[in-house]
């Protein structure tokens, strides 16, 4: 799983740039984003290409969610697809992570939030 | 004055001494004993002495003054008309003035005799009068020499083999077999001038007698014998006093080779006419020399042996008293030789053994040995040993008994084994007879004479209640009992019995009055020329015990629940264990939706045997078909019936060949898409298929012969079109072969009838129907032989023809999940009206994933080298997927949903799936697959 931080203001997004996230790379994913979010700070997860995720993924992020938590960060989601979409509804992950529909939507989040 | 014709007439001379001769002064001879006038009847006419002798000893002639004064004198004749010559004494009768010559004819051998016409009866009968009539004594001896010779050459053999024989009897009968029967007889005269020298002496020395006759004896002697020789001579002649005379003394002589050899010798001397002769018997004792140093060498040894064998020795005497024993006995037993030497053997037995050594004692006395014979002996400190002892007679020179030689083995352990072993068949008998079979016999009358602990329990009555008594009032039910005496007088007349050597079942009586089923086998048997019967008797109740355990098997082992998910088809199956269980048996294996096959089969035989190899074989199908499954699916086909079933007969029929049985079946596939049912049929009875179109019934059979039958046969299939409505019926020969009670058998066109009979044609209500209507037709309530009847009933409901499948099968591995994924949606979107991001096409997918998921980490525990195979049916409502897996079953039960508080990073993946679908179920399917199936309603 290829991904790409670019930093809005104080906020880091992250966007993934593989399709999917499963039980195939959701542990590489984890792995690779783990000091990123263990130095905490204020995150946004673009999920804008990814078509399918699986519960290894719901795993995945739920773990990068508890390392920025841990390190008094947040991450927030956004461009969530359909099939992930109602993968979260079944999982009740929208109770669990902010969501919004775009970038700037979730970084305004943070800023709305921070003021 | 005697009056000398009445004390000796001269006819008496006549004939008791047939060489006399009487001279008168003028040395005419007046008289001639027989012998003497037979060869010379010429002295009639020439009667002077010296016309017809001349004197060999003395040399020289005398005149009948000295003649008559020579007394005593042996005086040595040569005939001068033959070559025979005349020792004897000249005595002077002074009454008659004459000098009578008593003599006989000179010869050292036969042989000599023979050569000189003369006969044994040629000479005189005398009463020895020693000095008298020296000559005869001369004779006498060297007669007597070849005839000894001759004896004791035949003894010598016979003692040879005798010591052979005899052990015990060894050194007398050696020392005596030594002896040199040939012993050399030498006479000399008192200056040591040899004159006799027998054939003996000849071969021992050497020499030939003329040699030596008139030599010096010193001859044959070595240094420093022979200077000395002449000087113990006149020794002895002028004092008296013997040196060697009358001993026996061993020396050495000499050959005339010159070699010198041990002799033993003996002299005696004799005086005649005042002067001394010496005879002197010589034996050659170098062999007898060397014998005995081997003799002593060997007695040695066998007194080391005998001391130290590691076996117990002893000699007793003809009482039985004790006169030795060897070391090894003393060591076994505790005594000391003196303790026991002198007493009876028999003190040291167990009483038992006791009575045993007399008994043997008897045998013993008449055959001069024992072997082998257990005694018990008590050792000195009163522990018992078990002896296996033998004995040899032992013999003294004159063949008379005196003792004999024991031999004894220590088999105390040996014994002690075979008394266990013993014990432990004793035992094993009694286990046998307490077990299994009652054994009665009886004897030719019908009467009890043997009866054992297990037929006191079968029967009620105690041995000594039944011995002696009538058989058939006693154990025969009296409805019985006519049928056994025509039974046995028929065997006794004709010597065929039809209940003989073969298992029967009967019915026999308790002493209670109780009748009870048996089985029995009877053989004759002759004993002593009598006729016996011996009954091997079992109590067939406890059989009941086998069915029970025979019917489990079938119940749990060989039937199984008929299908009821295959859509298409209804079931109905049933299978009537007999009281004697055998191997019908069923099974079902179905192929996703629109295949189902069955197996019916039925084994030779009866009983457990029967019903473990249907198990056996039942369980092969199920793995064949799962191989076959498996192997095949990566090219998209299921197993054909004939493809199973020859699988099956490679794998089977060796062992039903090996164990003498066989199995006839029918293999039945039902293809539900094509309506096609294909058929193996291995010399079952012919299935039955009603036509619901036509209302007729057909009866389906192929050509096949039954499994076991040979390793060559090639199954070949049959096959036949149905539709909806259609019933296919299998059975076994159990329902066909039952019999009403007049004998008739049911048959298949009897089955066929009742099907006509049936108020419904559904599954359910044939296979009642008939179970019904082969009971009434038997009119019994218990079945003689499994009834397995199978309906199966093709519903008016078809699969749908546009059903669609598809097999995807996988790799254990997590990347492939995305290959799986992108299947599932390619066959929905091609099958379905889904769109791509349909919900519902997105849920399945989901749940597809996770499925897979799973299987790869806990199924297969990430190992890669696994098989996962996916179906994916679409039906006409609804879509089915099934994953298939071999892993570590999976225990659904046990997951409960996950916390969805975010606070759990893992757990969702069952939760997932139930939420996406609308039904899930997982099980282990017919070939031992894990299956979960998925369905989604469309």
């Amino acid at each position: 799983m290829e991904f790409k931080i670019t930093q809005q203001g104080e906020v880091q997004v992250v966007h993934l740039l593989g399709d999917k996230l499963n039980a195939a790379n959701s542990k590489v994913f984890r792995d690779a984003l783990a000091p990123t979010f263990s130095a905490g700070g204020k995150f946004v997860l673009d999920l804008q290409n990814l078509g399918f995720m699986d519960s290894s993924g719901i795993g995945a992020l739920l773990s990068c969610l508890r390392q920025a938590n841990e390190a008094k960060g947040d991450i927030k989601l956004c461009n969530v697809q359909k099939p992930v979409q109602i993968l979260f509804q079944l999982v009740r992950m929208n109770r669990v992570f902010d969501i919004h529909s775009t970038v700037t939507l979730a970084v305004e989040a943070y800023q709305n939030g921070t003021q | 004055m005697m009056d000398s014709a009445a004390t000796l007439p001269f006819e008496f001379l006549h004939t008791a001494f047939p060489f006399h001769l009487v001279i008168d002064s003028q040395l005419r001879i007046t008289q001639i004993g027989e012998g003497m006038a037979k060869r010379y009847s010429q002295m009639e006419t020439t009667p002077l002495l010296l016309e017809n002798f001349r004197f060999l000893r003395p040399r020289t002639s005398l005149n009948f003054e000295t003649l008559s004064q020579i007394k005593n004198v042996v005086v040595v004749l040569q005939s001068l008309h033959d070559p025979l010559k005349f020792k004897g004494v000249f005595t002077y009768l002074p009454e008659q003035q004459v000098l009578l010559f008593l003599g006989s004819p000179w010869v050292t051998s036969m042989d000599e005799a023979n050569s000189l016409g003369l006969k044994l009866t040629d000479f005189p009968i005398h009463d020895g009068a020693g000095d008298y009539l020296i000559a005869l004594q001369v004779h006498q001896t060297a007669l007597s020499d070849t005839r000894k010779l001759a004896e004791e050459l035949k003894e010598q053999r016979e003692r040879l083999s005798e010591a052979n024989r005899q052990l015990q009897a060894r050194e007398a009968q050696l020392s005596s077999i030594v002896t040199t029967a040939v012993d050399a007889i030498i006479v000399i005269d008192e200056y040591g001038i040899v004159e006799m020298f027998n054939s003996a002496a000849e071969k021992i020395f050497g020499y030939r007698a003329e040699e030596v006759l008139g030599q010096n004896v010193s001859a044959l002697m070595p240094s420093p014998d022979r200077e000395q020789h002449d000087g113990h001579l006149s020794h002895f002649t002028e004092t008296g006093e013997k040196h060697i005379i009358g001993t026996m003394r061993q020396t050495y002589a000499q050959r005339k080779d010159g070699t010198l050899f041990p002799i033993e010798l003996s002299v005696s001397e004799m005086r005649v006419g005042g002067r001394y002769k010496f005879t002197g018997i010589v034996r050659d004792i170098s062999v007898r020399l060397r014998m005995e140093t081997e003799l002593r060498e060997r007695e040695q040894f066998y007194s080391q042996v005998y001391h130290h064998a590691p076996v117990m020795l002893h000699t007793m005497n003809t009482e039985w008293v004790l006169t030795s024993v060897n070391d090894y006995w003393q060591q076994v037993l505790g005594y000391n030789a003196e303790e026991v030497v002198g007493r009876d053997v028999r003190e040291l037995l167990t009483p038992t053994s006791r009575s045993l050594a007399e008994f043997m004692r008897s045998i013993y006395i008449a055959e001069g040995y024992f072997e082998n014979i257990h005694l018990q002996v008590y050792k000195k400190n009163r522990e018992v040993l078990e002896i296996l002892v033998s004995g040899l007679a032992e013999y003294n020179e004159a063949g008379e008994r005196t003792g004999t030689f024991v031999v004894g083995i220590d088999v105390t352990a040996r014994r002690q084994a075979e008394r266990a072993l013993e014990e432990s068949e004793r035992r094993n008998r009694q286990v046998l007879a307490s077990t299994l079979d009652a054994v009665v016999l009886i004897d030719a009358e019908g009467y009890v004479t043997e009866w054992n602990d297990r037929a006191v329990a079968l029967f009620g009555w105690t041995t000594t209640e039944i011995i002696g008594k009538p058989m058939r009032d006693y154990l025969i039910p009296p409805h019985f009992r006519e049928a056994h005496d025509s039974g046995l007088k028929h065997y006794l007349n004709t010597g065929v019995g039809a209940i003989l050597n073969q298992r029967i079942e009967i019915v026999a009586l308790r002493k209670d009055g109780s009748e009870f089923p048996i089985e029995m086998t009877v053989s004759p048997i002759q004993f002593g020329g009598k006729t016996f019967f011996c009954a091997f008797i079992q109590d067939i109740t406890a059989r009941k015990q086998e069915v029970e355990i025979g019917a489990r098997i079938q119940q749990t082992l060989l039937t199984r629940r008929p299908p009821t998910s295959v859509p298409g088809l209804q079931i109905a199956a049933r299978s009537l264990a007999s009281q004697r269980v055998d191997g019908d048996y069923f099974d079902f294996f179905t192929f996703g939706k629109s295949r189902l096959d069955l197996v019916v089969a039925d084994i030779m035989g009866k009983g457990i045997p029967a019903a473990l190899l249907g198990a056996g074989s039942k369980s092969l199908f199920q793995r064949v078909i799962r191989h076959l499954t498996h192997s095949l699916l990566p090219y998209g086909c299921l197993p054909q019936a004939h493809e199973i079933v020859n699988s099956v007969h490679r794998l089977l029929t060796p062992d039903l060949i090996a164990l003498n049985s066989y199995l006839t079946l029918c293999y039945a596939h039902f293809d539900l898409e094509q309506y096609v049912c294909n058929f193996v049929d291995c010399g079952h009875p012919r299935m039955i298929h009603y036509r619901a179109k036509t209302g007729e019934i057909v009866l389906l059979n192929g050509e096949n012969l039954p499994l076991g039958f040979t390793d060559n046969e090639i199954y070949v299939p049959c096959s036949t079109s149905f539709a909806p409505g259609d019933i296919f019926v299998f059975y076994s020969d159990g329902i066909t072969e039952a019999l009403c009670p007049s004998g008739q058998m049911l048959g298949e066109s009897g089955l066929v009838e009742m099907l006509h009979s049936v108020q419904e044609w559904t599954a359910d209500v044939l296979l009642e129907h008939v179970y019904q209507k082969v009971q009434e037709f038997t009119k019994q309530s218990s079945v003689m032989d499994d009834q397995t009847l199978v309906v199966v009933q093709v519903t008016a409901e078809r699969v749908s023809a546009n059903s669609r499948k598809a097999v995807v099968e996988l790799m254990s591995l997590v990347d492939e999940q995305d290959r799986l994924l992108q299947e599932v949606r390619d066959f929905c979107l091609q099958h379905t009206q889904h769109q791509e991001d349909s919900e519902a096409l997105i849920k399945v997918v989901l749940a597809v994933g996770e499925a897979f998921t799973n299987i790869v980490e806990h199924a297969y525990q990430l190992q890669p080298q696994h098989k996962v195979l996916v179906e994916l049916e679409l039906g006409a409502s609804e879509l089915e997927i099934r994953l298939f897996d071999w892993g570590v079953p999976f225990s659904w039960s046990a997951i409960e949903d996950p916390l969805l508080d975010g606070s759990h990073e893992r757990g969702f993946g069952m939760h997932i799936i139930r939420s996406c679908m609308d039904s899930v179920h997982y099980d282990l399917d017919g070939v031992g697959r894990n299956r979960l199936i998925l369905t989604k309603l469309l």
